[in-house]
C-alpha cells in the first residue's frame, strides 16, 4: 500500500509540468557544448596559422642565416684534452665551471685572449671564435656581463678573465640550459647566431640552428613562461576586458572543470619524452638534406603541444645548415582554457537564468493550475452539492484568472460556466420538491375543494363513507406534500433566523420533558452527566426541530419496552458538545450508513413505516440543522464489550463558539 | 342582504368549487379569472371581502398587485390570500401589502369559512361597542374576541384572525403550554412546524412594535408556548 503511493507520488511528480519543463530546459546545456565546440575549431585554426607563422618565421631565419654563411663555417680552435663536455650545468666547487663554453670575444681583443687561457688548467673545452667585428657591431658583450671593459692587463688576469666570461656566457648562451647540457658535445653554440636569434625570437619558442655537421650551433629561447606572471593577465582576451575576472573559488572550480576539456587537445606525432631533443634532432637532419617539415608533439607535461618547423640554409646553392625553430601552443592552450572558462562561466549563467526563468514560469503556471484544480474540487461538497457562490467570486486569484487572456483563463472561464450552469442544474433540483408540492398543491386543492362540496351536499350513507375515505387519503397526501416542501422551508427558516444564546442543558431537559409528556407509553432518559449548564449560541427552534426529527427516527425504531436515552457530553476533541440519541433496536445496514442523512433516503420498511408516510427527510433535516450551527451529524451501530449490537446511536457534534460575533450573524446560503 | 364576496382565482376548478361553497353558505360571489377584469369591477363596485390567489396566469404576482390597489381603493376591506405557495417569503409579503389572512390552497372549506366569517365579524364589531363579556383581560393585554382585536398597553396590535386565534388559545389558560398540534387546531389551518414558529415569531416581533420590552410569549422548547401568567 505504502509502495504503491510512493510510486504514485513519484509518478505524479514526475508527471507535473514543473518537472516536465525543467527536463526540457536541459536542452540550454546545448549552449556550452555548441561553445566547446567552437572553441575546439577555432583551437584548430589558431594552431594551423600558429604553423603556418611558424614555417615562415623558420624560413625567415633560414634566410637570414644563409645572408650569412660564415657564420655557419665553423672555424674552431684545438680542444684541450680533447674531452666531452660534462653534463652538469651547475659550476662544480673547484670553480671550474662551465660545459660547452662559447666565448665570443670582439676581435680587438681576440688576439689575446686565446693566447693566455689555452695555458691554463680549463677542464672545459673552450672553443674561441674568431669572429671578425663588423663595423656596426658594438662589443656588447662586455655590456652583456655586466663587466668592465676588458683591460689589457698582464696574461694571468686576462686567462682568468676570458675564462670567466666563457663561464658565463656558456650558461647564459642558452635560455634553455637544460635542452642545451642534454645535446652534450653536439652544441657547439656561436654567440653571434644565438644573437641574431634572439633578435627574431619570439615567446615560448625555441630557435635551433644546425651546422652541415648536424652540430647545434644556436639555441636560443625557452618554453618556460615566466611564473610571475598570472596566465589570464598577458591573455588577449582579459585585455579586450570581455570579463572580470572571476572570484577565486570559481578560478578553482573552472581549472578543475576546465582541463579536462582542454588536456584532449589533438596532437600529430607523439614523443619520447625522454630525450625532447630526438625529434628536433631528426627534424635537423633532414632539413640538412633539404626537406622542409612541421611537426607536432606533445610536451612532458601533456598538456602542451610543441610544434616545430625546420628549414634548410641555403648558400650559394648549397645547404649550409639548417634553422629549427620550435613553439608551444601555450599560448593557444592559454586562450583556449580562458575561452572555456569564459564559456563555461556564461554557459553556467545563461543556464542559471534559463533554468530560474523557466522554473518560476512552471511554478507560475502549475500553482494557476492547481488553484483552479482545487477550487473546482472545493465548489462541490462531499455531499455533491455545488457551492459556486463562494468558489469564483471569493478568491481574487481566480477572479484574476477567470480575466486572464490565456489559456488557463479560458479554461477558468469554461470552468466557471459549467460551474454555473451545473449549478443552476442543481438549484433547480434542489427546488424540485418545493416547485412540485406547489405545483400538486392545486390539483390537490380542486379534490379536497370538490369533496368537501360533494359532503356538502345531499349525499346517502354509503357515499358518505366514500367521500370520507377519499377525504382521508386527500388529507395524507397534503402531508406528504408539505413534507416534500420542509427541507427548502427549514432552508429558508435558517436563513433567516437569528442565533441567539441559551443555555443547552435547559433546553434539552425541557425538550425531553415535553416528549415524555407527549409520549408517555415510552420510556425516555436525559443524561447530561455532571454537565450543569452548556451556554449555547443557536437557533433554540432549530435545534428543538433537529431534536424532534432524532425522536421520531429512534421511536420508529426502539425495541418495545426499551428506552431513548437523549445523552450530552463534551466532545473528545476541541471545544464542542455532543449530544447523542440512543435507541435498542435493529441495526444500521453497511450500505444505508453513508447515506442516512441524504434527503429522500429512508431505512423505514413496510412494517415500521407509520401512518403518516414518510419520505426520509428526518435526517436530512438533522444533518442541515447541524450544518448550519457547524456541526456534524453521524449515526452508528452501538454494541456492547462482547460486540452485541445495542441499538442505534446518532450523534450530533455542535462547536461551541465562545460569544456572537456581528459576522457570524450572516450566513451563507 | 347577503354579503358580497370577490373571489379571484386562475384555476377554474377551484374557482367553481370555493364559488359554490361561498354560495351555499349564504354569499354572494363574483368570480374573476385575472386582474385586469377583477379590478375593473372592483372599481365600479367594491366588494365587502375579497379572496385572491398570488398566482393569476401569466401573471406569476398578480395577486399581490391587485390586493395592492384594492388596499389604495378601501383600507378596510378584508383581503385574503388563498395561494398553493407556503413560502415564509410569500406569506410576510402578503401580509405586509395589507392582507388580514393568508391561507395555503389544502385549507379545508369549512375552514376557509370560518376564516370569512370571523373576519366579517370583526367588521361588523367595528362598529358596534364592545360588550363585556367577549372582553379577555390578562394584565395589560385586552382580547376583544368578537371584534377580533388586541390591545397591549392600551395600544392596538393589528393581527391577522390566524394570529387572533393563536394569541386567544395562549391566553385563555395563561402558563398553560400549547405544543404545535394544538395551535394549529385553534387556528384552524394545517401547515408545518416552521410555518407555526414562523407565526409565533411575528406575532412576537407586532407586540415589540407596540412595546420594546414585550417578553410575554415563552417557548418552552419541545412541547410549545405558553402565555406567561
Amino acid at each position: 500500500m505504502a509502495i504503491t503511493a510512493l510510486s504514485v507520488s513519484a509518478n505524479k511528480f514526475l508527471a507535473s509540468i514543473r518537472t516536465r519543463l525543467l527536463a526540457v530546459s536541459l536542452v540550454l546545456l546545448l549552449i556550452p557544448y555548441l561553445g566547446y565546440r567552437f572553441v575546439t575549431s577555432m583551437e584548430a585554426f589558431l594552431r594551423e596559422s600558429q604553423e603556418r607563422s611558424l614555417t615562415d618565421s623558420s624560413r625567415l631565419l633560414a634566410a637570414t642565416l644563409s645572408e650569412r654563411p660564415y657564420l655557419l663555417a665553423r672555424r674552431t680552435l684545438p680542444t684541450v684534452k680533447g674531452s666531452a663536455l660534462p653534463q652538469k650545468v651547475a659550476p662544480n666547487p673547484e670553480g671550474i665551471a662551465a660545459p660547452a663554453t662559447t666565448v665570443t670575444v670582439p676581435s680587438t681583443i681576440a688576439v689575446t685572449v686565446p693566447a693566455t687561457p689555452l695555458t691554463a688548467a680549463t677542464d672545459g673545452a673552450v672553443s674561441v671564435e674568431a669572429t671578425p667585428l663588423k663595423p656596426t657591431q658594438q662589443p656588447e658583450i662586455v655590456a652583456q656581463t655586466n663587466t668592465p671593459p676588458p683591460i689589457l692587463e698582464p696574461s694571468s688576469i686576462a686567462a682568468e678573465f676570458a675564462n670567466e666570461r666563457a663561464q658565463i656566457l656558456a650558461v647564459f648562451g642558452s635560455d634553455d640550459p637544460e635542452a642545451a647540457s642534454q645535446l652534450g658535445n653536439l652544441y657547439v653554440p656561436s654567440e653571434e647566431i644565438e644573437r641574431i636569434l634572439k633578435h627574431v625570437q619570439r615567446d615560448a619558442s625555441r630557435m635551433w640552428v644546425f651546422d652541415k655537421a648536424g652540430k647545434v650551433r644556436a639555441l636560443v629561447g625557452s618554453f618556460k613562461i615566466s611564473p610571475n606572471l598570472p596566465p589570464r593577465n598577458g591573455s588577449s582576451m582579459n585585455s579586450s576586458g570581455t570579463l572580470p575576472a572571476p572570484p577565486q573559488w570559481l578560478n578553482q572550480l573552472l581549472s578543475w572543470v576546465v582541463p579536462e576539456f582542454t588536456s584532449n587537445a589533438a596532437v600529430g606525432v607523439g614523443d619520447d619524452p625522454v630525450s625532447r631533443a630526438n625529434t628536433v634532432m631528426q627534424q635537423a637532419d633532414q632539413a640538412l638534406l633539404g626537406k622542409r617539415s612541421t611537426q607536432w608533439r606533445q610536451a612532458l607535461d601533456k598538456q602542451t603541444v610543441i610544434l616545430s618547423a625546420a628549414q634548410p640554409i641555403w648558400a650559394d646553392g648549397e645547404i649550409v645548415g639548417a634553422a629549427v625553430v620550435e613553439e608551444t601552443t601555450g599560448a593557444i592552450a592559454l586562450l583556449k582554457t580562458t575561452a572555456l572558462q569564459n564559456l563555461l562561466l556564461v554557459g553556467v549563467a545563461v543556464f542559471l537564468v534559463g533554468f530560474l526563468a523557466l522554473f518560476l514560469f512552471a511554478a507560475r503556471l502549475t500553482q494557476r493550475i492547481r488553484r483552479l484544480a482545487r477550487r473546482a474540487d472545493a465548489a462541490i461538497d462531499p455531499q455533491g452539492r455545488l457551492d459556486t457562490k463562494s468558489f469564483f467570486e471569493n478568491d481574487q486569484q481566480v477572479s484574476k484568472d477567470l480575466l486572464a487572456s490565456d489559456e488557463i483563463g479560458d479554461l477558468a472561464r469554461a470552468l466557471n460556466s459549467t460551474m454555473t450552469r451545473l449549478s443552476s442544474y442543481n438549484q433547480y433540483l434542489e427546488n424540485m420538491g418545493s416547485r412540485l408540492a406547489h405545483e400538486l398543491r392545486t390539483p390537490v386543492a380542486v379534490v379536497r375543494s370538490s369533496l368537501d362540496n360533494l359532503k356538502a351536499s345531499n349525499i346517502g350513507i354509503e357515499e358518505t363513507t366514500y367521500v370520507n375515505r377519499a377525504h382521508e387519503g386527500v388529507t395524507r397526501l397534503s402531508g406528504l406534500i408539505s413534507r416534500l416542501s420542509e427541507g427548502t422551508q427549514l432552508e429558508r427558516f435558517l436563513q433567516t433566523s437569528e442565533k441567539e444564546e441559551i443555555d443547552l442543558v435547559v433546553l434539552l431537559n425541557g425538550a425531553v420533558t415535553g416528549y415524555m409528556q407527549a409520549y408517555p407509553q415510552q420510556e425516555m432518559r436525559f443524561e447530561h452527566a455532571d454537565i450543569t449548564t452548556v451556554p449555547c449560541i443557536c437557533v433554540p427552534d432549530a435545534l428543538v426541530q433537529m431534536l424532534d426529527k432524532l425522536i421520531d427516527n429512534a421511536r420508529d425504531f426502539a425495541a418495545p419496552q426499551t428506552p431513548i436515552v437523549v445523552c450530552l457530553r463534551h466532545a473528545l476533541h476541541g471545544n464542542g458538545v455532543v449530544i447523542s440519541v440512543t435507541n435498542h433496536g435493529a441495526a444500521l445496514s453497511k450500505d444505508i450508513e453513508s447515506t442516512l442523512f441524504e434527503s429522500m433516503i429512508s431505512r423505514r420498511t413496510e412494517g415500521n413505516a407509520n401512518k403518516a408516510g414518510h419520505l426520509g427527510l428526518g435526517l436530512y433535516i438533522v444533518r442541515l440543522i447541524a450544518e448550519h450551527h457547524q456541526g456534524v451529524a453521524s449515526a452508528k451501530n452501538l454494541l456492547d464489550a462482547q460486540g452485541v449490537l445495542l441499538g442505534v446511536e446518532i450523534t450530533v457534534l455542535l462547536p461551541l463558539q465562545p460569544r456572537i460575533i456581528p459576522s457570524q450573524l450572516s450566513y451563507k446560503i | 342582504m347577503s354579503k358580497n364576496i370577490a373571489l379571484v382565482e386562475d384555476d377554474p376548478a377551484i374557482r367553481e368549487n370555493y364559488a359554490d361553497a361561498l354560495k351555499r353558505s349564504g354569499y354572494t360571489v363574483e368570480t374573476f379569472s385575472n386582474r385586469p377584469e377583477a379590478m375593473a369591477r372592483f372599481k365600479t363596485m367594491l366588494p365587502q371581502l375579497a379572496i385572491i390567489d398570488i398566482g393569476l396566469g401569466q401573471e406569476i404576482d398578480g395577486g399581490f398587485t391587485l390586493c395592492r390597489d384594492l388596499r389604495g381603493l378601501s383600507a378596510s376591506l378584508p383581503i385574503i390570500f388563498l395561494s398553493a405557495r407556503d413560502s415564509d417569503f410569500d406569506v410576510v409579503s402578503g401580509l405586509r401589502l395589507g392582507a388580514d389572512d393568508y391561507l395555503t390552497k389544502d385549507v379545508s372549506l369549512p375552514h376557509l369559512m370560518a376564516r370569512i366569517a370571523a373576519l366579517f365579524r370583526r367588521v361588523d364589531a367595528q362598529a358596534q361597542p364592545s360588550r363585556a363579556e367577549d372582553v379577555l383581560q390578562r394584565g395589560e393585554l385586552v382580547l376583544d374576541i368578537n371584534r377580533l382585536n388586541i390591545e397591549w398597553k392600551h395600544q392596538q396590535v393589528i393581527l391577522t384572525v390566524t394570529e387572533f386565534w393563536m394569541i386567544h388559545a395562549l391566553v385563555k389558560f395563561p402558563g398553560h403550554v400549547k405544543n404545535r398540534d394544538q395551535l394549529m387546531r385553534e387556528a384552524e389551518m394545517v401547515v408545518d412546524d416552521n410555518t407555526i414558529t414562523s407565526h409565533m415569531k411575528r406575532i412576537r416581533k407586532k407586540f415589540q412594535v407596540v412595546d420594546q420590552s414585550f417578553d410575554e410569549i415563552e417557548t418552552v422548547y419541545g412541547m410549545g408556548y405558553r402565555w406567561k401568567p
